[in-house]
């Protein structure tokens, strides 16, 4: 017999949880919420740069979710869709928050990097900020978190070759930030 | 890497279009105001060793390690706020005397129509706090029905927690604060993810009968993939689609509803216990009155 409703919560499937969580379980949707809530976190952080942002963003992301979790059809995966709503919802609140030109502040942590490749790190980050939204948020999924193009393309709603173009954009983007680029000299705008 | 040529229709869903409609507000609307200047232009080349690089930079770039306690009680704390408002809608008359919008918690200022709730974890009443004035109607509903049904072989009533009762072992007026998880004898509805065929419908039956789960929670039947099926009418209904309420016959001493899958589509499988002796039927969820939607018949369960 396949685990049901009996079953313990963490042996069911993001799919069945999911269904269960629309007929009125009480607890399925919490099983999803901490399953994913690092790496929403960590895709949501790594987007708008800025951990009470990102705090917003995940929580608007997971309450739409929870709401609404009867319109989804089934046809990508639990983990996809949850991606595009918490992306989304970073992306939502980065243009409510426009216009600015200020970066946060916040640093990503990492006790092992040495001061070196910190330096690279803030560059990169700083970099990043500095793309538009749409590459930023290609590149997070892509490079950073190794979503597959065609997942990341559902994921942002749209065709696999923006990803693609807005991947390349980003990596020449920041090539050039970082002085890797041959001829070209690094930008520091500070 | 696929260096594709970039066109303005690049920017035009094309691998998930239905997936998009299934999306919250908050989704579609970033879809549909895609900026398209950042995409502007000639595409850069690039050489593809410090391509390499700076993927390879990103990729090593520091993991922001797991969502921190704080936001992830916070999130919960939100989550659990949601799920008390689905549980239980609480009044829908706003202005009542000691209602207010801020004390349901259903609406704050700065929410939109998109759910948003601007980060702010809402403070809400305990549900002992609310009045619920639904519950009353459902009550006086439930008693009618009781009355309504009364020459039935099937005498439902809705109890607290979904389940429901079955010819006279209960009565309307049952209102045990903690029902067991799943009433053995009387009516059992819940939902499964057992896949339900020809060759096991006895068998899985059965193991329904005796290791049942959880009754499906109360106004269930909102679900679109769910319906009327999951409540004690729409169940009744079905059970006098199917001859199973045949006036001739004692009342049934329990009937058991899993809502599952048979032979891989969305189903209802019904086990119907009479004079010591069971069947099941497997049906569509649409199963009422006229329409039974019978995909497996009667079948004797051991």
């Amino acid at each position: 017999m396949i685990p049901g409703v009996g079953a313990p919560v963490a042996e069911l499937s993001d799919r069945e949880l999911l269904a269960l969580h629309v007929a009125g379980d009480d607890h399925a949707f919490a099983e999803l919420f901490r399953r994913h809530k690092d790496r929403m976190w960590a895709v949501a952080l790594r987007t708008v740069r800025d951990p009470e942002l990102a705090a917003d963003c995940v929580q608007d992301g997971f309450i739409a979710a929870f709401r609404r979790a009867d319109s989804f059809r089934g046809e990508a995966a639990v983990t996809t869709w949850l991606h595009r709503i918490i992306v989304n919802a970073c992306l939502d609140r980065l243009r409510r928050r426009k216009p600015t030109t200020e970066l946060p502040e916040y640093e990503l942590a990492d006790r092992h990097d040495h001061h070196a490749s910190t330096d690279v790190r803030l560059d990169i980050q700083e970099a990043l900020a500095r793309l538009p939204e749409g590459q930023r948020a290609a590149l997070v999924l892509v490079d950073m978190h190794a979503v597959p193009v065609a997942e990341a393309a559902v994921i942002l709603g749209v065709a696999e070759g923006t990803i693609k173009s807005r991947c390349a954009r980003g990596r020449a983007a920041l090539a050039q930030h970082l002085g890797l680029t041959p001829g070209v000299r690094p930008v520091h705008e500070d | 890497m696929d260096e594709s040529a970039h066109t303005p229709e690049h920017d035009r869903p094309t691998s998930a279009p239905a997936e998009q409609e299934t999306l919250p507000t908050v989704a579609r609307r970033y879809v549909a105001d895609e900026p398209e200047i950042e995409d502007a232009g000639p595409e850069p080349h690039l050489d593809a060793e410090v391509e390499a690089s700076v993927q390879a930079l990103l990729a090593e770039a520091s993991d922001p390690g797991p969502m921190p306690d704080a936001v992830a009680d916070r999130i919960s704390a939100a989550l659990l706020d949601a799920a008390r408002l689905r549980v239980d809608p609480g009044p829908l008359v706003i202005g009542a005397p000691g209602v207010s919008m801020a004390s349901m918690g259903a609406v704050d200022p700065g929410q939109d129509s998109t759910g948003h709730t601007g980060g702010s974890v809402l403070a809400m009443p305990s549900r002992a706090e609310r009045p619920k004035p639904i519950y009353l109607v459902a009550a006086v509903a439930a008693a009618a029905a009781v009355v309504a049904v009364g020459a039935s072989a099937l005498h439902v009533t809705k109890r607290p927690n979904g389940a429901a009762v079955v010819g006279d072992r209960f009565t309307s007026g049952s209102t045990s604060p903690t029902p067991p998880p799943s009433t053995s004898g009387g009516l059992h509805i819940q939902l499964s993810t057992t896949a339900y065929d020809a060759t096991n419908l006895a068998a899985e039956a059965r193991q329904l009968l005796e290791h049942p789960g959880r009754p499906i929670r109360d106004l269930a039947a909102e679900a679109p993939s769910i319906g009327p099926i999951a409540t004690p009418i729409g169940l009744e209904s079905c059970l006098e689609a199917i001859g199973a309420l045949d006036a001739s016959s004692p009342a049934p001493e329990a009937v058991s509803a899993d809502l599952a899958t048979y032979d891989g589509r969305p189903a209802v499988v019904v086990v119907v216990t009479r004079s010591g002796a069971s069947t099941a039927w497997a049906l569509e969820r649409s199963c009422s009155t006229g329409s039974p939607g019978v995909l497996k018949g009667a079948t004797p369960v051991p």
